[in-house]
């Protein structure tokens, strides 16, 4: 029933030999039915770009990846979650398959949005949504679609408890502990807070008080302890340095991409490498994370060739635009975006801006990758993101700016109206505050949006034909 | 007359289907009707009855354009182009001050910025909630059982406008039969909504604010209550032009007409 589905992921005749049983145990776990793969077929070949190999390989690691999920607790000795908000040491020991021992480490949220959405469709995520809100999470409420997914995964069983739960606390989003909290009440799972502060003060961005930084990382030191009591594994710098490296291997190559998306014509769809950096980002086994740098270096080859060839997804000339967080386990916005004569150059928080990259103030690991949260710009509080998004926007030299108000994101949502007015007044360019929501497709409707989103591709036609 | 730049702009919304016909720049025919369950079928009508009025037939036009949401439904037409821009270019085409149109429409409401050279600029689209739209009005006419074209005129009797919710048409309806059954009058009623109305719309403007002049767009713009509710919220008077529920085909003629060339 998955051979068609399994080889337009990429997987060769004789890897699907070996690992169907495998695979197909877990994807009845998650209750993907015939008519849901035939659909995820479907899906796929609507909305994605068949000619890239590695972009297919890469979507076969994350169908691996969810079946080490889904079969984790029967696979491994211990299962240990994160938050997906959470960005930072722990992570990136997470990262780091060779230094887990037998501890199975993930962000349910991150892999279920994203295997699941960019591959089965977002239907295949409402079930998920739904068992949330019989489970506490209620519907209308303005949950964050990622954590319902893991609390609904948790409720239907299709994801083993873990034994222990990473979250944040007030730092990066307010949801997340709350929800992990529940995930506690609810299930009995055992969960370690990192724990911060947004920036109440205001627009100081990108200076990041130490204050702020060093109480977040001593509370991070707190969790590393925790992870060995229950793992008997001790986080070192080492492991979390070598999960940094394996993610950065696979991730170079995609930020290549982004380089290569400046080319005109645009050689390659946002939502390929959008996708492909969310699913590098993702902790894997470490066969699996070979499988990954692979694929990722087979895709930027097969783009860099089309930019030699000169050819691209778009004609030359193609007014392009920047779409701050649009969403990712439906591909049918994007999809009609692109069909409206402009081009999607960058968003979705894959770009990194010049704060980023600037050395840590901090040489101390955990204070390191707090100080790397802050700098983020969106992480620090909503301006600062439209500031992040400015630079960004300067530098890839678009000609609109969508800035997407995701309906149930608390973080991101009160901002929008001033992210658009700093965007307008410092780039003189059409910017479109577009209601919609990054997980949860319900709160949305492509074909509402197609009016706005037709009107908008002429405003920015018009002006970038103007400008030339 | 000659076949010559004949163009047509077809405006498929959700409660009428308009058509316009213009000779280069001129308007020669107009046409309205109800849009039905079929829109390709409306959209087909509303040219046939539009041509009837010249001696022009189907194989003289040049361009068509089709708008409002049945646009992509108007297999004949040559493009589809966007509401935002067609009620852009035909406010601007009739009275050249504009700098901002409000459009109200069965299923949705809008702002639209204009450049002093005509160019969109910026637009705000209210489609998530009826209380913004002249569906709300339609539903107010069936609840009172007063005739849309009457609520206009009848609200202007009033003198003290009720206060009615401006988030959720189904709870304003609600408010609606409650006030009625406490015997408040009609006209307070129907004022208190032309007011709840205008405060939805204008409130999707208060960023980036209005500027004179404001043409007032769509069917609902024929409502003289409404518009009074517009301008007491904007602060100044709003214009109409001549036949505010023909604007939207009359940008796409022009634009069809622009693009002929």
């Amino acid at each position: 029933m998955y051979d068609k589905l399994l080889e337009v992921c990429g997987f060769e005749p004789e890897e699907i030999a070996e690992e169907m049983p495998r695979i197909e145990r877990a994807l009845r776990i998650i209750g993907i039915d015939e008519t849901g793969t035939e659909k995820a077929v479907a899906y796929i070949n609507q909305y994605f770009d068949p000619e890239l190999i590695g972009f297919r390989k890469l979507r076969a690691v994350a169908v691996r990846e969810l079946a080490n999920l889904v079969l984790a607790r029967e696979e491994n000795e211990k299962v240990v979650y994160f938050t997906p908000t959470m960005i930072g040491g722990i992570e990136s020991f997470m990262l780091s398959g060779d230094n887990q021992g037998d501890v199975y480490c993930q962000s349910p949220d991150l892999l279920l949005w994203m295997a699941l959405g960019g591959i089965f469709g977002p239907w295949s995520l409402i079930p998920l949504l739904e068992a949330a809100e019989e489970n506490g999470m209620r519907a209308g409420q303005a949950h964050c679609g990622a954590f319902q997914f893991k609390i609904g995964a948790l409720a239907k069983e299709v994801i083993p408890k873990p034994d222990l739960l990473f979250t944040m606390g007030g730092m990066t989003c307010t949801q997340a502990g709350g929800a992990d909290t529940l995930a506690h009440e609810l299930f009995d799972i055992p969960v370690a807070y990192v724990d911060g502060t947004d920036y109440p003060e205001g627009d100081t961005w990108p200076e990041i008080s130490p204050r702020h930084i060093t109480y977040a990382a001593e509370t991070m030191r707190r969790c590393e302890d925790r992870f060995a009591e229950v793992t008997g594994v001790k986080i070192s710098a080492e492991a979390q340095k070598e999960g940094l490296v394996g993610a950065a291997k696979t991730l170079r190559p995609l930020l290549g991409l982004t380089e290569m998306r400046r080319k005109d014509p645009v050689p390659v769809g946002f939502q390929e490498v959008v996708l492909s950096y969310y699913l590098g980002v993702l902790p894997m086994h470490p066969d699996n994370r070979k499988r990954a740098i692979e694929a990722t270096g087979m895709m930027a080859g097969e783009v860099k060739q089309r930019v030699e060839n000169g050819q691209g997804i778009a004609p030359k000339g193609t007014p392009r635009i920047f779409f701050s967080f649009p969403p990712l386990s439906d591909a049918s916005l994007i999809g009609m975006v692109e069909k409206l004569g402009i081009v999607i150059s960058g968003g979705g928080g894959m770009n990194l801006t010049a704060v980023e990259m600037k050395p840590p103030t901090i040489p101390a690991w955990e204070e390191r990758s707090i100080e790397g949260i802050y700098r983020k710009g969106f992480w620090h509080n909503g301006i600062s993101g439209g500031q992040a998004f400015l630079e960004q926007c300067r530098y890839l030299k678009v000609d609109g700016v969508v800035v997407a108000n995701t309906v149930c994101c608390r973080l991101f949502n009160p901002c929008t109206p001033l992210q658009k007015e700093l965007l307008e007044k410092e780039l003189g360019i059409p910017v479109l505050a577009l209601e919609s929501d990054v997980y949860d497709t319900r709160n949305y409707s492509t074909e509402r949006l197609r009016s706005r989103m037709e009107a908008f591709a002429e405003i920015v036609k018009e002006t970038a034909v103007a400008k030339n | 007359m000659t076949s010559k730049n004949l163009s047509a702009g077809i405006d498929v919304g959700s409660t009428t289907a308009k058509a316009t016909l213009v000779q280069g720049k001129q308007c020669i025919a107009t046409a309205l009707i109800p849009t039905g369950h079929d829109m390709a079928q409306a959209a087909e009508k509303v040219l046939t009855q539009a041509l009837e009025k010249t001696t022009f037939t189907r194989k003289d036009l040049v361009y068509t354009v089709g708008t409002g949401y049945g646009r992509h439904g108007v297999s004949f037409a040559d493009e589809a182009v966007s509401e935002i821009a067609c009620h852009a270019k035909g406010a601007f085409a009739s009275i050249p001050e504009t700098r901002v149109v409000v459009d109200i429409g069965g299923q949705d409401s809008k702002l639209i910025w204009l450049s002093d050279t005509g160019s969109v600029v910026d637009f705000a689209m209210n489609d998530k909630c009826a209380a913004g739209t002249g569906r709300f009005l339609d539903l107010v006419s069936e609840t009172l059982g007063v005739r849309l074209e009457d609520l206009g005129g009848i609200s202007l009797k009033s003198q003290d406008p009720c206060i009615i919710t401006s988030t959720c048409a189904i709870f304003a309806e609600s408010e609606v039969v409650g006030l009625r059954s406490r015997g408040t009058a009609r006209e307070d009623i129907i004022a208190g909504i032309h007011q709840s109305l205008a405060l939805r719309i204008t409130s999707m403007g208060s960023r980036r604010g209005f500027k004179k002049e404001i043409v007032f767009s769509g069917g609902v713009a024929k409502n003289i209550g409404m518009q009074r509710a517009l301008e007491q919220r904007i602060g100044y008077g709003i214009l109409l032009p001549d036949e505010p529920q023909l604007l939207g085909s009359l940008g796409a003629a022009l634009i069809a007409s622009d693009r002929s060339r």
